[in-house]
């Protein structure tokens, strides 16, 4: 991944409402499965939520509201929704970014093996590759050498 | 009628490389960022935006602070994070500290709110044997701890004085080959307590606590008693000037040798909020612990009467913990319980190892109960499901079931597994996993399922929501004086060990 | 058998009600329904027979269970965490 930022334009969300639901019809490839799953667990108490997959890429989000269903109340429910989508979407990316440095914090922290390389060299390494790729192997054996 | 319609939203441009290890939510118009070690930081939305982006500069006023606390993989130091994660989480395998002895269930009250398993006084059938109580003691000295509070509970314990006096002679004895640090603490309504039981007490440096929720009109409208034309309120009372003045005779230093107090919320303590905190303040206790009460095992008729939503509840508790800093501004020192449990977490290196607020919770291994009977519980709160006559969370008997076997319980585990809040769905990713922790028990009571449906969970509203309170009063604090009162709350100091031999 | 018991289907998919997920939710609902689980290509198929005509929305509180469950169980695969 390269340092420069991804670009930001702005995105259009769809949906239906019918007076006591509403459903979005999101793009996997846009939004990650598990933005999508997080998304929705925070929607439990709110609503019932239900998850259906339309085809390969396409997923329908219906939240059936447990509270206010007037017009104003679903639209504002979708917003929040979307929002939330969003923010998931960071999580799931800032995560996969950060998943190999937290790794080993938690394996420095709770396994305190004498590192055989420093955090400096994995961090270059992690300049160096493609994080996206998902293909990161930490040069550390923190499982070797005991507490 | 079905409606199409489109929203428009722009999505956030993130620079991942250029990010370090963290999570984030939103505050109103801030955003806080958190990390495992502890660190946080709140930024304005608009900054946090650019933080993402990769673009917040050296020249921000708050680089220096993103970049120290490793929320920048610029200069990220993981050694350092490492070393504070580990110190936050020293608990980790150390072990049940806090030992909780059922010395009886017999009580002379019977409190609209209690939870606990009770029965009437002539039900000495239900008080803890000797024999009992020297193997719990042996039990719980088995725990790897260095420090073990054994905290004792009923019914009203004082009822069974002799298993308390017991405990405290036995495991002093022990000591000195375990060679741990020892405290001692009788949770009692002080409505059955005598002035040898409190002598005995007092030289023995057992430490108190008891249950004052306010004044009188509070106190005795929640604690129904038969006493002999006495009222609760005036007894409490009476006993804890007895014995804060025999502690100052002892010549044991007052801002550490007291009374403590708990006090429980019903609907009319709501209604008398400041003077439960000035009756507090004017009886030289220096912690009110606000805690609403807990909602299950109620009948709905009584649950109507003395309960409240949590909404309610957390609006009591800003206009309290508001009072109580007003107070400290002006010199009064006072402060609020489970506030200076999260400010600890907050702004010391440390966590305060509070068994009910860390992750995992500390049911079996931070603390464990033993019943009237010798019946091994993972906690209180699993030996008041036991005595509603579920015996799910029962991990064995005394005469049957060694520390080793009851702290590794397959119970205990599924604990520690719901409890763990990497492993949670919502709490894995909230900014307030540092510094929460969820309640197994308590979700098993509510719905029937150890983990609980965070988005419904009372307690995820409750924590998250006063973390808020406490980061919202820190960012508004132009001056620093409402932080230095806070870092004020998180100073502990330890009590004499010499009262204690 | 009553005119009046109610009878819903479902399809979940696998990616994002699992098989563990969804027996959580039948075993928390069985008092109040008769759920058949079916294996389909992608997922499974819910049958639910509504016992109790006073309750409302079981399926939908069904789902909201299997869904909690399925994403509580894989939070903590995820994690390496038993369980």
């Amino acid at each position: 991944m390269s340092s420069e930022s991804s670009a930001a334009e702005l995105q259009i969300f769809d949906f239906v409402s019918d007076g006591r639901s509403v459903r979005l019809r999101l793009d996997e490839g846009l939004y990650p499965l598990d933005a999508i799953r997080g998304a929705a667990y925070l929607f439990l108490d709110r609503c019932f939520v239900r998850l259906e997959r339309l085809e390969d890429r396409l997923v329908d989000v219906t939240l059936k509201s447990k509270g206010p269903t007037d017009d104003e109340a679903l639209g504002a429910l979708a917003g929040e929704f979307c929002n939330a989508l969003l923010d998931q979407a960071v999580r799931v990316q800032v995560a996969a970014s950060s998943g190999k440095i937290r790794e080993y914090i938690m394996a420095r922290a709770f396994f305190s093996a004498p590192a055989q390389s420093s955090i400096d060299q994995l961090l270059a390494e992690l300049d160096a590759e493609e994080l996206a790729a998902d293909d990161l192997e930490i040069q550390v054996p923190w499982e070797q050498g005991g507490a | 009628m079905i409606q199409s319609r489109s929203l428009q939203l722009r999505p956030h441009r993130v620079a991942a490389d250029q990010l370090g290890v963290f999570r984030w939510g939103r505050l109103g118009d801030r955003v806080v960022l958190t990390n495992d070690a502890g660190e946080w930081q709140l930024l304005s939305a608009a900054d946090f935006a650019t933080f993402l982006a990769g673009e917040l500069g050296p020249e921000h006023p708050a680089f220096e602070a993103l970049r120290s606390r490793g929320f920048l993989r610029q200069d990220l130091d993981a050694e350092d994070l490492a070393r504070k994660l580990r110190r936050k989480r020293r608990y980790l395998g150390a072990g049940p500290h806090l030992i909780v002895l059922i010395t009886t269930l017999r009580c002379n009250q019977s409190c609209a709110y209690c939870h606990a398993s009770r029965t009437d006084m002539h039900r000495t059938d239900t008080d803890m044997s000797l024999e009992t109580a020297k193997l719990a003691v042996d039990h719980a000295m088995r725990s790897p701890s260095p420090y073990l509070c054994f905290e004792y509970q009923g019914g009203e314990p004082t009822v069974n004085m002799e298993v308390i006096k017991f405990c405290v002679e036995y495991s002093r004895e022990k000591n000195r080959h375990e060679k741990k640090t020892l405290d001692h603490s009788v949770v009692t309504n002080m409505t059955y307590m005598t002035e040898e039981n409190a002598r005995w007490l007092v030289d023995n440096g057992v430490l108190v606590c008891t249950s004052l929720d306010g004044p009188p009109e509070v106190h005795d409208h929640n604690r129904a008693w038969s006493g002999k034309g006495a009222a609760a309120f005036e007894t409490v009372t009476r006993w804890m000037d007895w014995f804060n003045q025999a502690y100052i005779d002892k010549g044991l230093d007052p801002a550490l040798w007291h009374v403590d107090a708990l006090m429980t919320t019903t609907r009319r303590s709501m209604e008398n909020g400041k003077a439960i905190v000035d009756l507090y303040v004017q009886r030289g206790i220096r912690n009110v612990h606000l805690r609403p009460l807990n909602p299950f095992g109620f009948a709905t008729k009584t649950w109507r009467a003395i309960g409240y939503s949590m909404e309610e509840w957390l609006a009591f508790y800003e206009e309290m913990l508001d009072y109580i800093i007003e107070l400290n501004l002006q010199g009064v020192q006072i402060m609020e319980g489970t506030a200076a449990t999260f400010l600890k977490k907050l702004l010391t290196p440390d966590d305060p190892n509070f068994v009910d607020i860390r992750s995992p919770v500390g049911s079996g291994t931070g603390q464990i109960c033993y019943g009237f009977d010798g019946s091994i519980f993972p906690s209180d709160e699993g030996r008041m499901v036991h005595g509603m006559g579920d015996p799910i969370f029962r991990l064995g008997h005394l005469r049957d079931t060694s520390f080793e076997e009851a702290t590794r319980h397959p119970t205990v585990r599924a604990i520690a597994t719901a409890s763990l809040l990497d492993a949670l769905p919502q709490c894995e990713s909230c900014w307030n996993a540092p510094f929460c922790g969820v309640r197994p028990l308590h979700n098993y009571m509510m719905s029937g399922d150890l983990f609980g449906q965070r988005p419904l969970t009372p307690k995820c509203k409750q924590h998250m929501s006063m973390v808020s309170m406490l980061l919202e009063r820190l960012a508004n604090d132009t001056d620093g004086r409402v932080e230095a009162i806070f870092r004020r709350w998180t100073m502990d100091r330890p009590r004499s060990p010499d009262a204690n031999a | 058998m009553s005119d009046s018991l109610r009878t819903h289907a479902v399809d979940l998919h696998g990616s994002f009600y699992d098989a563990a997920g969804v027996a959580a939710a039948v075993e928390a609902y069985a008092e109040l329904a008769r759920i058949t689980v079916q294996p389909t290509g992608a997922g499974l198929r819910v049958e639910l027979v509504v016992l109790d005509d006073e309750v409302d929305d079981l399926m939908d509180h069904f789902l909201n269970h299997a869904l909690h469950a399925s994403v509580s169980l894989q939070r903590r695969q995820a994690d390496g965490v038993a369980g």
